[in-house]
């Protein structure tokens, strides 16, 4: 063997020193490392393909085993509903199934009920919900039938139209609400007739007939819910009168949604005549609309049996309430669902009104030709009623409040007629089930009704009404200083 | 030193590369499982279309129990694939989607990424009416299959499956018309004759996916004319093998 030159000592502590071990040692290292990466990319992979099939098999994790876990199974018929449901132990748990009044807030009357152990079940639910089948609802608890409830064909007779799934409340005393299932609310199906079709609008907050399915803690009630609706923008009753708050918009329009329209019932377009002459009305140079300040309210809202509402004209471009405006009470009473009151407010900004007139518009949407007070019956076409303004005597009698009732001579829904006859199809006619309007205003000197009444078109002049005159308008002239609530209201005709 | 560093490392590694076996051989056993479950398939082509039987659905006995007849398949869908699924019913083609009678269809927009659905076609009688379930992606639709009902044909129902667990799973160009579900009476043969081309249609139905770019080809095919470009491969069958 030959000796290698010698270096020197520099050189020496440059050169690399690799001895066979630190060789093997590094390439084992790094055959580790590699098969340490495969094993990661593959675990990738197995958890992408895993948590793929696992959203395709609706398997229910259990994220938290203290508390009510479901999934869904796959639907294979339309009647059938299942789930894959987790109870905790520690608390006793049923399964709930209420039928009946439903609402946004509103839970039914519980029919029925049935205990569920801790652990994995499957609850299959069947809803034969047709007048054919008497309104069945099945519940199945890992394949035996525990609930059988027959509603009968007389609880929705004509069946339902559309039905649409609904939430469950908000219950703030209940820190972990209840696990909903299903549920339900049905829009009734109305018959006008062979080939005639109504087209009801939904609102979730209507109570109507439908059901809930849900698991909770043993031996639960749930409070009744408030009949009133309380938000920024909207007040009054749920299956009543509402009023809907627009922005910058000046007059006031009040929906009836329990009549299946989108459109106003009650269109009011207030006017203000001040001591010192100033007229305010629409359009205002002062204020753009109205908001709604319940800080007028002096003591908390009851939600029981009255509800108030208080608006302020707001600046011009702005939602904000300005300096000095007129101030409206409006007032909801639950033995009165067809009716909100209406007054000036017990403000000092109101002094200054001499007085004020309500407009009740919306004549020609509504072909408003039938006029009903104390002992008098009007028929704008019968009674060939010319182009003009009318006062109405409503005086009746000792009667301390008078009425005054008004609504098309037509029967049918609006929607149908103007489907039938082409030349209402322009006019906007209202689309929801057919109403009748109503107002009830003291019987002494700080009122005054006048009715306008028309006979051509609506801005088109020269172009007749289409059918005959109609009432286009109602003026309420009232007093300044009177504090007497003015009642409108606003029905479903042909006691539906 | 370094000799102790590298033997600490190297067993440290070790054991990470044993855990990671471990995990990888369970969450293997779990894809076996719920493959076993759902039929197995292998995205080799993850622009393509891909379709298996489900052996045993997963349907609860209180329910079977009223289904007449109950098909699941689970289909692969790569992305960017917009199609229409349409249940046709009535008289019938065995080849083919002639259908004179009830169809109803929804669209299905996939948008980027590539998903799995379960399709679930089933057959219900109530009250001598047939109805046909087809639920896939989250809905459910009903339909009735042009009156077609089930009373004389159970024994000569004819059942296609455009993938049928015995041949394993199938992939398809996603330009492809695919009927994956066809059911007809053979008894019920009748001579039908349309822009004088005569062919045999039968009671019964089908469940179909249409690519976007095939609408009118399908709608052309349904009312049993051929459109004078048609391409073979525009129509899957049960035939045709995978290319």
């Amino acid at each position: 063997m030959s000796k290698t030159p010698e270096s020197t000592p520099e050189q020496s502590r440059l050169r690399p020193r690799a001895s066979l071990l630190s060789l093997l040692t590094l390439t084992a290292l790094m055959a580790l490392a590699f098969a340490i990466g495969l094993a990661v990319r593959k675990q990738h992979a197995l958890k992408t393909q895993r948590e793929g099939l696992l959203a395709v098999s609706r398997q229910l994790i259990v994220e938290d085993e203290d508390r009510l876990a479901a999934s869904s199974l796959v639907a294979t018929a339309s009647d059938f509903s299942s789930w894959q449901v987790y109870v905790p132990e520690g608390r006793e748990y049923e399964v709930y199934l209420g039928v009946g009044d439903v609402g946004f807030e509103k839970v039914p009357p519980i029919q029925d009920t049935f205990s569920i152990s801790a652990g994995m079940h499957r609850i299959t639910f069947r809803s034969r919900d047709r007048t054919k089948y008497d309104f069945q609802y099945d519940v199945y608890l890992d394949g035996e039938k525990r609930i059988e409830r027959v509603m009968g064909k007389e609880w929705m007779p004509n069946g339902w139209s559309s039905a649409s799934g609904i939430g469950w409340p908000e219950m703030e005393d209940r820190p972990e609400a209840p696990m909903q299932l299903a549920a339900r609310s049905y829009q009734p199906k109305h018959d006008f007739g062979r080939d005639r079709y109504f087209h009801g609008q939904g609102d979730s907050s209507v109570t109507r007939l439908g059901y809930r399915l849900w698991i909770d803690e043993k031996n639960q009630s749930y409070p009744e819910a408030s009949p009133f609706l309380v938000s920024l923008f909207e007040g009054g009753l749920s299956d009543g009168l509402r009023y809907k708050l627009a922005n910058q918009q000046w007059e006031w329009q009040f929906f009836r949604p329990s009549l299946e329209g989108s459109s106003p019932v009650i269109q009011v377009s207030p006017e203000f005549v001040l001591a010192d002459g100033k007229v305010i009305s629409n359009p205002s140079q002062d204020y753009g609309g109205w908001v709604i300040d319940q800080s007028r309210r002096e003591d908390a809202p009851d939600l029981t049996n009255e509800n108030f509402l208080y608006l302020v004209g707001s600046k011009l471009g702005a939602y904000v309430a300005a300096e000095n405006s007129p101030v409206i009470e409006m007032k909801w009473d639950v033995d009165k669902p067809d009716a909100v009151g209406i007054r000036l407010a017990e403000v000092p900004e109101n002094e200054r009104i001499e007085r004020w007139t309500l407009r009740i518009q919306g004549g020609s949407e509504h072909l408003w030709r039938k006029l009903v007070f104390a002992d008098t019956a009007i028929d704008t076409v019968g009674d060939k009623l010319a182009a003009g303004d009318m006062q109405l005597d409503l005086s009746s009698g000792s009667n301390e409040s008078a009425m005054l009732w008004w609504h098309a001579t037509e029967t049918l829904p609006l929607q149908i007629v103007s489907d039938e006859n082409e030349a209402y199809s322009n006019l906007g006619l209202y689309d929801g089930l057919a109403v009748m309007q109503g107002l009830e205003v003291p019987v002494d000197n700080n009122f005054r009704v006048t009715a306008t009444i028309a006979t051509e078109i609506p801005g088109e002049v020269g172009v007749a009404f289409p059918g005959g005159a109609i009432m286009e308008e109602i003026q309420i002239e009232i007093d300044g200083t009177t504090r007497d609530w003015i009642w409108l209201y606003a029905k479903a005709r042909s006691g539906e | 030193m370094s000799r102790m560093l590298a033997a600490c490392v190297f067993i440290s590694g070790a054991v990470a590369l044993l855990v990671l076996s471990i995990m990888n051989s369970q969450i293997q056993a779990e894809v076996d499982r719920l493959e076993a479950e759902l039929g197995h398939m292998t995205i080799e082509d993850p622009e393509r279309v891909y379709i298996v039987e489900v052996v045993n659905p997963d349907v609860p006995p209180e329910v079977r129990r009223n289904l007449k007849y109950n098909w699941q398949f689970r289909c692969y869908l790569p992305p960017g694939y917009d199609y229409r699924r349409a249940s046709c019913g009535g008289r019938i083609s065995k080849d083919g989607v002639y259908a004179r009678g009830g169809h109803s269809s929804t669209w299905n927009y996939a948008g980027g990424q590539a998903t799995h659905q379960l399709l679930t076609v089933s057959l219900q009688e109530e009250n001598g009416q047939l109805q046909v379930h087809c639920s896939f992606d989250g809905s459910m639709g009903t339909s009735s299959w042009g009156g077609f009902r089930l009373d004389n044909a159970d024994s000569d129902l004819v059942v296609e499956k455009l993938a049928n667990h015995a041949d394993g799973p199938r992939s398809f160009d996603v330009n492809a018309i695919l009927p994956l579900l066809r059911v007809y009476d053979a008894n019920s043969a009748e001579a039908t004759v349309i822009d004088g081309a005569s062919f045999t249609s039968y009671t019964g139905g089908y469940v179909a996916f249409i690519p976007k770019p095939l609408e009118l080809v399908f709608n052309d095919l349904r009312n049993g004319r051929t459109p004078t470009e048609f391409k073979a491969g525009w129509l899957a069958s049960v035939e045709q093998r995978d290319e």
